[in-house]
């Protein structure tokens, strides 16, 4: 409850910032103050993909803060500030890094450079320990047992055909998805594979991979 | 058409520390970083999850991604097609004007 009232003082402070919103991966997007700009269920694709960008080149530079997207008419800034917690805000291209830094770090009385560090840090030490998320859920639905292994399986090593090595990793990530989004099931493997496409740039290609998928669902 | 060598002009940008220019699958197409091999795979996926994000977002057009770092050497992602550059900045560097800078050099090659 005190980040929101909070994010509302940042936000009433800075006439170039358009909204705001916090993210916990446990919890999803709350206190969505972007007055309509995005749905709750887009701010969480957002923050679950800024996150996850970050997190991925947190393997690499362990010193990460935060994330800033550059749109052409606006800027997404996000930062840490607790416990796994995300503050985001959206403002006009005409803020600059500093001031929103400088904002955001009175109004929480943190220092958003440093405080991300420690935590993402601890997370992601261990280059395995960033797709720990992914090895879960894909752990469950690999498992001997479980009904999706084929499914899963065939249609990984078929994306693999399309987009190379990147395969694995571009799957799991839409696994993870998926399955926050959806029950992982066969009658949901559509969507899945609907998903998966998107990442085949190549518009023939593409299709290829759908009608291939499409066929043996037919059959 | 830009080549692989033109890409390489991008080491001598001020406030350019390393660069990255990788294919979608992975492949690394011109470098001066020692680990590029390692940061491939995760330039491509926020790569890619930053060309989504227009999904999200109404069709808004993302033109980089910037991870911010304590040390200010910040990671800059941008989307160029089926091929993704990443840059680590110099700390010292403004990363609004290196960005700028970098946008300008490749609409020069295009």
């Amino acid at each position: 409850m005190e980040y929101e009232s909070k994010l509302s003082d940042i936000i009433a402070s800075l006439p170039e910032v358009v909204g705001g919103f916090l993210y916990a991966p446990d919890r999803g997007v709350y206190s969505n103050q972007t007055e309509g700009i995005a749905n709750d269920n887009s701010l969480q694709q957002v923050s679950f993909k800024l996150t996850k960008i970050v997190s991925m080149i947190s393997v690499h530079f362990q010193d990460t803060g935060g994330i800033r997207v550059s749109f052409r008419d606006l800027i997404l800034f996000g930062t840490q500030i607790e416990n796994e917690q995300w503050l985001f805000l959206l403002h006009q291209p005409s803020l600059s890094a500093g001031m929103i830094k400088m904002t955001v770090q009175m109004a929480l009385n943190i220092d958003v450079a440093d405080q991300p560090q420690t935590t993402i840090a601890q997370t992601v030490v261990d280059p395995s320990a960033e797709v720990q998320p992914n090895q879960d859920i894909m752990a469950i639905l690999l498992a001997d047992e479980s009904e999706l292994r084929e499914s899963l399986i065939h249609i990984q090593e078929e994306l693999a055909q399309y987009i190379g090595p990147v395969a694995e990793l571009v799957f799991k990530d839409s696994v993870e998805i998926w399955a926050a989004n959806n029950t992982p099931s066969s009658e949901n493997i559509p969507e899945l594979i609907s998903m998966v496409a998107q990442e085949i740039d190549d518009e023939e290609d593409r299709k290829s991979f759908l009608d291939s998928h499409t066929s043996k669902e037919e059959e | 058409m830009a080549t692989a060598k033109d890409f390489s002009r991008l080491g001598d940008i001020e406030g350019v520390s390393s660069y990255i220019l990788v294919r979608n699958d992975g492949y690394v197409v011109s470098e001066n970083y020692e680990e590029a091999v390692a940061l491939a795979s995760a330039i491509v996926t926020s790569g890619k999850y930053c060309d989504s994000l227009s999904e999200d977002l109404e069709g808004r057009r993302y033109i980089y991604c910037c991870v911010e770092r304590t040390s200010g050497d910040n990671v800059l992602v941008f989307s160029l097609g089926r091929y993704y550059l990443g840059i680590i900045k110099h700390a010292d560097c403004d990363p609004q004007q290196l960005a700028d800078t970098i946008i300008g050099f490749l609409k020069g090659l295009s």
